[in-house]
């Protein structure tokens, strides 16, 4: 009976309750598994609007870069900024020629004006990745969002889905149409370990390259070291699940062109709930419906060959 | 025709010329029976196909040019509308009035509902065209459209709902080819594989109900992908999908009581006897069906207004085009639908089919097209884009026509007579007229005739 | 013969900086600073230090650090109130020509407790500082005010006689 000794016994207890507890963390790990927060090593661009001059030059950098066509003006010409498009309502916007463009807002404010350069945010959670039925996207450990014209089938879904508005489409190809869209220059610098060429390029750096786990602290930290300079709030850090670019700005964000309702869980959580019914419906209907079949016929000799149209009456 | 049918004509109805109990070839039966004379020229009497002629004479051509000058050319290749009529119109609108084969096979084979058994085929066969040709539409719009097997065979995306539509579309587009193809097999005389497919009726339909309820749903869950672009009162996140099942339940029955119209009206000579005078107590039974949706679709659209909270929006300008699109698409046609059954008036009950139809398609081009974007500005679609959409709807229209007229969709194929005049010398075991070759068919296929 | 070795070293200063594109360690300012760091798209900017001297009696307008002096700046002072002046106040020292690189991003995350998190590039202080104060003191402010735009540059910017057929050649900042 003394056999066991009170050390001995809470001895056991504990490994027994170590593993207990052990096997419940890593059931907890596997359920927050579901939860992608992102690749831990994501590179990411903190986009800060206060230091924007709008000199254009991260546009000719990305041309530049990606041997894009001739652009219709000159990158240091500067009346683009007043040019609008569909009766004034919209401003410049990525083309299938242009894979970031600069916009200038806010010119009547007091610290006005101010410039905004957009391109892919490279979220964490793509909504044109989830949306695409042939896997043409992918979200690379280094945090760029890479597309594959090579599977790409035109559906265009991805242009739909994108809550920023940014995949642009070569419609005046016949043989070789395909997604245009910035790609953060994963190719020719990001995987490399070098950072995007506008971002090389911006005299001002309006554009910090880094992890974007410090970004979202080196931002946090410009808020908070430069009280009144900001709104308070870290543009991407959240919106649609969080995206590798994010942006600092002086002016409330719906009034530089940013919108400002976007959910802040990932668009691919909104087709969850139809998504969880689909290996219900496969597993139920058959049964349930040869149920019903089986009901209906009641015992029954049915008539295999009976001619159609006794009315039933 | 109906010339023709006046003066004794009876079109092709069974394996055998009842005239000298020969078989008829393939081409007799293209030809209805007819001479290739007469064939040509109940073709140009028929004004119908004039105004065919015209649309594919302006719409072929712009076909061709879309294909030769990329999509670009017919569109106003927006970056903001990357989705235009093609798939707001050939997709969104075609599949939900499509619903009808899976809904009037459950109807007939699996709860056993023999009376609706007349109009069965016809709801395959709309079915089948209607899920065709939003495929042809697809065709159209599609980038690459000679990748459309990729997501199949290629690359796979499976976290993607528009992955889900396409396998299902395609699968049930298969089943539905099975389906139909039961009629085709009489027609073109193989009763071995007739008799096959019929084997299979049970394990089709429940295939059909099954890939039906997921991509019509999935339909609407692909605008959940894009929250904020398509306006609050057109979007749940939640409900989507079933908005967008329950809906294709009212739409595709009313296609059928809309197409059987079409039929009545004026292809009468080629419906069976048994067709026509149960048509009527079908249509009121369809009505039935239809209404039963209609209340089931407005009391969840109700509870998507409720849940999202959305009763605000209904004061704005777009509050108001929704509730006229809800006031002609659901209230209207649930009022004139149970005035229809109570009086049991046919003619109301058709009347009230093409207004939900009508409705319906309000719907689908409102969450796709015109709502869409309700925050940036709005986008008419490209005069080009309209042309092709128009003539890929005639296509639909010819190719409906012309399976109706000679397949057994809206008559009984006379098999027995054949047996009672196995008599009859001529008729020898190896007596399989040579069949045509498959292409052959084809090019006859989109041919205009009456 | 103070004067002329203020000149004789000057001239050293100079031609250092020729040489080496940067401000110098020296305890006396340099008279003007040959910068050269865009040479790929422009002509060397010379910085013309003297006359910025003679605008701003206190180098603590452009520098954090001035020469035996402590900190200026609030925030800074917090914690370099004591800190003696330094013995070298050129940019280059801390504002690395390549701020993202590999290298520069695991060092300044080697340190889990390091301060200095958001700390520019060469490139981005100087003209943080420089055009900033340009714009606000309504000095010369467009890019060809201090550039001037070397063949390369007018290729890369489709400017020029590189411009594209039809655009107007230059454009100005409004």
């Amino acid at each position: 009976m003394s056999g066991i000794s009170r050390r001995k016994f809470l001895k056991s207890t504990v490994i027994a309750g170590g593993s207990a507890a052990a096997a419940m963390t890593s059931a907890k790990s596997a359920f927050a598994m579901k939860e992608f927060q992102g690749y831990p090593d994501s590179m990411g661009v903190l986009v800060d609007l206060t230091r924007c001059i709008g000199c254009r030059t991260c546009e000719a950098a990305c041309n530049k870069e990606h041997n894009l066509p001739e652009p219709a003006l000159p990158f240091d010409n500067l009346s683009v900024f007043d040019e609008t498009f569909h009766e004034g309502k919209q401003k410049r916007r990525t083309t299938d020629k242009a894979y970031t463009v600069v916009n200038r807002y806010a010119e009547q404010e007091p610290g006005g004006p101010v410039y905004r350069k957009i391109q892919c945010n490279h979220c964490s959670e793509p909504a044109c990745l989830t949306s695409c039925f042939v896997n043409a996207y992918k979200k690379t450990k280094e945090g760029a969002v890479v597309y594959n014209p090579n599977v790409c089938v035109g559906c265009r879904m991805c242009m739909v889905a994108c809550p920023f508005g940014i995949p642009a489409y070569s419609y005046d190809s016949a043989l070789h149409p395909e997604i245009i869209k910035c790609n953060f220059c994963y190719d020719t610098r990001l995987k490399n370990g070098k950072p995007p060429a506008c971002v090389e390029a911006c005299p001002q750096e309006a554009l910090t390259f880094g992890h974007r786990k410090t970004l979202v602290k080196t931002a946090h930290e410009r808020i908070r070291s430069n009280p009144g300079k900001y709104v308070d709030h870290v543009y991407g850090e959240t919106e649609v699940g969080g995206t590798s670019w994010m942006y600092l700005s002086s002016v409330p964000f719906e009034q530089v062109g940013f919108n400002t309702t976007l959910q802040h869980h990932p668009i691919l959580d909104n087709t969850k709930s139809f998504l969880g019914i689909v290996p219900m419906v496969l597993g139920i209907w058959p049964a349930m419906f040869l149920g019903f079949h089986l009901l209906a016929k009641g015992g029954k000799t049915e008539n295999k060959e009976s001619n159609a149209g006794e009315s039933c009456k | 025709m109906k010339h023709l049918i006046k003066k004794g004509f009876s079109p092709v109805n069974s394996l055998n010329n009842p005239d000298n109990g020969h078989k008829w070839s393939l081409w007799q039966k293209l030809r209805l029976g007819l001479t290739p004379a007469e064939y040509f020229q109940q073709l140009l009497r028929n004004p119908f196909n004039w105004v065919l002629c015209v649309i594919f004479a302006i719409g072929l051509p712009i076909i061709v040019y879309r294909y030769v000058m990329g999509l670009g050319s017919v569109m106003h290749a927006s970056y903001d509308y990357p989705w235009g009529l093609f798939l707001g119109f050939g997709l969104f609108c075609m599949v939900p009035l499509s619903a009808s084969g899976f809904l009037l096979g459950t109807t007939v084979e699996l709860f056993g509902h023999k009376k609706f058994k007349p109009i069965l085929n016809l709801a395959l066969l709309n079915g089948l065209l209607g899920y065709f040709f939003a495929v042809v539409y697809l065709l159209v719009d599609l980038g690459c459209p000679w990748r459309l097997y990729y997501p199949m065979f290629v690359s796979w995306g499976t976290a993607a709902v528009l992955f889900l539509v396409g396998w299902h579309v395609a699968t049930y587009l298969s089943v539905q080819i099975m389906e139909v193809s039961e009629a085709f097999f009489a027609w073109i005389g193989w009763p071995a594989a007739k008799k096959y497919i019929h084997g299979a009726t049970i394990g089709l339909t429940v295939a059909g109900i099954i890939l039906s309820t997921l991509h019509q749903g999935a339909l609407g869950t692909l605008l959940t992908y894009a929250p904020g672009k398509v306006h609050p009162l057109w979007y749940s996140s939640e409900f989507m999908w079933i908005f967008y099942l329950c809906s294709s339940i009212f739409a595709g029955l009313c296609m059928v009581i809309a197409v059987s119209t079409i039929v009545e009206k004026t292809m009468a000579w080629r419906c069976s006897r048994e067709f026509l005078d149960n048509l009527g107590a079908i249509t009121i039974g369809l009505a039935k069906g239809a209404s039963m949706a209609l209340v089931t679709y407005f009391v969840i659209k109700l509870i998507g207004l409720t849940h999202d909270n959305q009763w605000s929006y209904l004061a704005t300008g777009w509050g108001k085009w929704y509730m006229l699109e809800i006031s002609l698409g659901v209230i209207l046609p649930i009022i004139l639908f149970s005035i229809a059954i109570r009086k049991n008036s046919v003619g109301l009950v058709r009347f009230t089919a093409f207004i939900t139809i009508a409705g319906l398609m309000m719907n689908r081009l409102n969450t796709a097209l015109i709502t869409f974007n309700w925050n940036l500005y709005q986008e008419i679609p490209h005069p080009l884009e309209t042309i092709i959409s128009v003539t890929i709807f005639a296509l639909f229209i010819v190719v409906y026509r012309f399976i109706l007229y000679r397949l057994p969709i809206l008559y009984t194929w006379q098999s027995v007579p054949a047996l009672e005049m196995a008599t009859v010398p001529v008729l020898e075991p190896a007596e399989t007229v040579p069949v045509q070759p498959e292409p052959h068919f084809a090019t006859v296929m989109p041919s205009i005739e009456n | 013969m103070k004067s002329r070795k203020i000149w004789v070293w000057r001239g050293i200063v100079a031609l250092f900086f020729i040489a080496a594109p940067a401000f110098g360690t020296v305890d006396e300012p340099p008279a003007s600073v040959s910068i050269g760091s865009l040479s790929h798209l422009y002509s060397e900017v010379v910085f013309d230090h003297d006359l910025h001297l003679s605008v701003t009696d206190d180098c603590s307008v452009c520098h954090h650090h001035r020469f035996g002096k402590g900190v200026k700046e609030e925030r800074c002072a917090r914690c370099h109130s004591e800190s003696q002046g330094t013995f070298s106040a050129r940019c280059s020292d801390c504002h690395v020509e390549k701020p993202f690189s590999v290298e520069h991003i695991m060092m300044m995350e080697a340190d889990p407790k390091r301060y200095h998190i958001d700390m520019t590039g060469l490139k981005g202080a100087y003209h943080l500082k420089c055009y900033n104060c340009h714009a606000a003191m309504g000095a010369p402010s467009e890019c060809g005010d201090c550039h001037a735009r070397s063949d390369a540059g007018d290729r890369f910017y489709h400017s020029g006689i590189y411009a594209p057929a039809g655009g107007s050649p230059t454009g100005k900042h409004e």
